[in-house]
């Protein structure tokens, strides 16, 4: 959960640290998809954006809960879709197994009111169900 | 008076049967009596035409009874054969799909879906009475398809298995359920925003499932506090939906508000648990 703080792409996500580090927030699928030359320009094809831009940038803290917890926060930058707005990530135990709590709040359109009565707001909430089990399947 | 065999040389017309100049050469029934080619401009020994097939169409050509008339118009021998030219056969809206070629339009792809199936213990669609039926129809408004569509109901269901089935599952999984009844998540939470505190904004209010489908009671958080985000001296201090408190070390980013709560236009808050995951000893690299 630390080292991979954000579901963003594997190359541009590094560990979170007490004096934050900066992350690509955006899913995976969807930066690749981004980042793969589809438009046809005067040079040749080119992505929409180019690989290694930060498309939905966050900066990663390690802290501490008022438990002594460790706990990630992911506060967003400026740039960011769902700026501004924060996402903490904290492990809970369970008969099942541990579980990741992925606990965010922010006010940016994408999910405001609005977007509440579209699938939108929902989707883009669940971006961070499996991404756990993504990194482990993706681990060696 | 007009004199029209002028002996005096001076300019005017010339008229005379049978001569070399210009004009029209017809004989008294008013048809064209020249054999040879007409006067193009051409040279004296150019008598081909320009334009064979052309000519050949204008070509006087004796009729029944030794008269000489032209012949009817007909199309070149290029036009001739473009409009003569078999076409290739289009097959009907229903016609027996073999080989390689594409389903027509209007042909049925995904006949499964509305037709009976080869599981015989399956009760057939629109079969109300409970009676076996097979062999015959539902009472759809929909055409009967060929009968070998349906013996090609291997290669329906494999087309129709595109996405495959663990691509749909996600597709599935990533759209809200309904609930129980009819609304989606989304709009219970937002249902009524006078009686929900700010950390259960948006959260739906029943005791199903979350709205991303993990089971209660396994990662429902503790909403009891109601989330809080205050910006002190660019040090962002925030208490999370599920009653996590952010305690220092987090910087607000630029354009921050002062405040993240109940009160805040357009403030979201959810909570998505990630697991659980029995097989807690794999570790990352």
């Amino acid at each position: 959960m630390i080292n991979f703080p954000t579901p963003g792409p594997t190359k541009l996500v590094r560990p979170a640290t007490p004096e934050g580090t900066l992350n690509e927030a955006t899913p995976e699928w969807i930066y690749n998809l981004l980042t793969t030359p589809l438009l046809m320009g005067p040079l040749g094809w080119r992505p929409i954006v180019p690989y290694g831009k930060m498309i939905n940038p966050v900066r990663s803290y390690l802290t501490t809960d008022q438990n002594g917890r460790q706990i990630v926060v992911n506060v967003t930058e400026p740039g960011h879709m769902l700026h501004p707005g924060y996402v903490v990530r904290y492990v809970t135990p369970s008969d099942g197994g541990p579980t990741i709590q992925n606990e965010g709040e922010g006010s940016g359109l994408l999910q405001g009111s609005i977007s509440q009565h579209t699938p939108l707001a929902n989707w883009i909430n669940r971006a961070w169900r499996g991404l756990y089990q993504e990194h482990l399947d993706r681990s060696p | 008076m007009f004199n029209v065999f002028s002996p005096t040389g001076v300019p005017g017309f010339r008229v005379r049967p049978q001569d070399d100049v210009p004009g029209f050469d017809i004989d008294e029934n008013g048809w064209p009596r020249r054999e040879r080619p007409w006067s193009d401009g051409m040279g004296p020994g150019s008598a081909t035409p320009q334009y064979p097939d052309l000519a050949r169409t204008m070509m006087a050509t004796p009729g029944p009874e030794g008269l000489v008339q032209p012949a009817p118009p007909q199309p070149s021998d290029w036009l001739y054969k473009l409009l003569t030219m078999s076409l290739p056969a289009s097959p009907g809206a229903f016609a027996p799909l073999s080989g390689p070629r594409p389903a027509p339009y209007g042909t049925p792809i995904n006949p499964v879906s509305f037709y009976p199936t080869t599981d015989q213990n399956m009760r057939q669609m629109g079969d109300a009475s409970g009676g076996s039926r097979t062999g015959q129809w539902p009472s759809f408004d929909v055409p009967k398809p060929p009968a070998d569509i349906e013996a090609r109901d291997g290669a329906a269901t494999a087309r129709n298995a595109y996405p495959p089935p663990a691509g749909r599952e996600a597709m599935a999984d990533a759209w809200p359920q309904p609930l129980e009844d009819g609304r989606t998540y989304a709009q219970a939470g937002a249902g009524d925003p006078q009686d929900l505190s700010g950390a259960e904004m948006a959260l739906p209010r029943r005791e199903g499932p979350w709205s991303d489908g993990a089971p209660t009671g396994i990662s429902r958080p503790q909403a009891v506090t109601p989330v809080n985000c205050t910006t002190v001296n660019g040090s962002l201090d925030c208490t999370s939906p599920g009653g996590v408190s952010v305690i220092g070390g987090v910087k607000a980013s630029p354009g921050f508000p002062e405040r993240l709560d109940s009160t805040t236009e357009d403030k979201h808050a959810y909570s998505v648990p990630d697991g659980p995951y029995p097989d807690s000893t794999r570790t990352m690299r």
